[in-house]
């Protein structure tokens, strides 16, 4: 190929260059145009289909978060739960576990407290706590069912988070009632008065016709006396 | 209306750009096509998907000139063309150690109408016709050619030779009969 000549090649390349067509075939431009410009306008219909589907799938997205959403909070929470009452596992677990002592037992069932104990693979004890005073009445029937109950064990395969094996209640905040602090004085007064009403006893006695009894108590506060006056009875 | 007011038009989706611009250079472009593959319809086909992708990526291209426009519409058939011959797996040449020197004869290609030497490109082996094509016509260097067609240079070089040689003997051929022609 060393010795090519160029101007041979060129020689090729001019008249190749020019030729439009062939004698014999003849191209139908009409034809092949229909089918690209079918092609053309296909794709681009398909584009819009594409974007009509991503419209849709949007929507239903946002349609089903709700439904979602609440799921994920109620886990947080009973994951809080979780971590606050690894504190008082030790004392939960004693409770379950000492049935055999019937005064344990009572003192356990009148501050009832519903414990699952979960054994996880790295053995730890998870207890969810809830606290609930019984009446005293149910006592001695919690304490006849309280003999059977086993310790619930949830095997580690179970998922621990579903709200079917875990009862995890928010221990409620005590609201204390705001009172302003002249309130507060007044009704100390009050109650001290109350106290002292009580105190004074007003109380009757009879001697033949004499009806003995205690005067007013306002009027004998400020002396601190008793004073006692008679009257004659009707009887 | 100018070929650049027609690229533009074609740029906004006008369909009536798009098939003028179809019109004017079809005939051309199914020519390239058919240098490369021998059957018309694989032709067309290949003709079809290279202005369907020229419409597609027209939004990128800046016209300059209509000889721009040829080369850039050119080269989009010929790399069809050549993806088409790919996946039919033709380009498996053996390298030839022995690479001849082969003068074409220039009177006898003189005697000959662009569509005689269209004929006998198209009669070529497909590897001989590609390299041929791609050398000769498009003026690639072998380097370029070994590149595209995933073979060596020599490989290359040796295709040439044999086209050329062939191509040879088709013109004296041709150039006897065309001697007998002018006798009678």
């Amino acid at each position: 190929m060393l010795n090519e000549n160029p101007n041979n090649d060129l020689h090729w390349k001019n008249k190749l260059g020019d030729l439009e067509g062939l004698p014999g075939n003849a191209f139908n431009k009409e034809g092949s145009w229909d089918k690209l410009h079918e092609r053309l306008h296909e794709k681009d219909a398909s584009r819009k289909f594409v974007w009509l589907y991503a419209a849709a799938a949007c929507f239903l997205i946002a349609l089903l978060f709700p439904w979602f959403w609440p799921s994920n909070k109620e886990n947080d929470l009973t994951k809080n739960n979780i971590q606050q009452n690894q504190n008082q596992k030790s004392n939960s677990v004693e409770s379950v576990s000492i049935k055999k002592d019937p005064v344990k037992i009572i003192s356990s069932i009148a501050i009832e407290k519903i414990s699952i104990t979960k054994e996880v693979k790295n053995k730890k004890i998870i207890t969810v706590t809830d606290h609930k005073r019984l009446p005293v009445e149910n006592i001695a029937a919690e304490y006849k069912k309280r003999e059977f109950i086993e310790p619930q064990k949830i095997s580690a395969k179970a998922p621990l988070d579903t709200h079917l094996n875990i009862t995890a209640i928010v221990p409620e905040k005590q609201k204390l009632r705001v009172v302003h602090i002249n309130e507060l004085g007044e009704s100390q007064e009050e109650a001290s008065t109350l106290v002292r009403k009580t105190e004074i006893h007003s109380f009757q006695m009879k001697f033949a016709n004499q009806e003995v009894f205690v005067k007013s108590p306002n009027s004998s506060t400020k002396t601190h006396f008793t004073i006692f006056s008679t009257k004659t009875s009707s009887n | 209306m100018g070929t650049s007011e027609l690229i533009k038009e074609a740029k906004q989706g006008s369909a009536a750009a798009q098939k003028y611009l179809f019109d004017q250079w079809a005939g051309k472009m199914l020519m390239i096509c058919r240098r490369y593959v021998k059957s018309n319809e694989d032709a067309e086909e290949l003709l079809l998907d290279g202005f369907y992708k020229f419409f597609r990526k027209i939004s990128s291209f800046n016209y300059v000139s209509d000889a721009a426009l040829y080369v850039w519409l050119r080269r989009i058939m010929i790399n069809e063309c050549l993806m088409f011959l790919r996946k039919k797996n033709v380009f498996n040449m053996v390298t030839d150690s022995t690479v001849e020197e082969i003068p074409l004869q220039e009177e006898a290609l003189n005697n000959l109408s662009a569509a005689e030497i269209f004929s006998l490109i198209v009669q070529l082996p497909v590897g001989y016709r590609t390299v041929f094509n791609l050398y000769v016509i498009e003026g690639m260097p072998h380097g370029e050619i070994a590149s595209i067609l995933g073979i060596a240079e020599g490989t290359s070089k040796s295709q040439l030779s044999k086209a050329k040689i062939l191509l040879q003997k088709m013109l004296l051929q041709n150039d006897i009969e065309y001697a007998k022609r002018k006798s009678q």
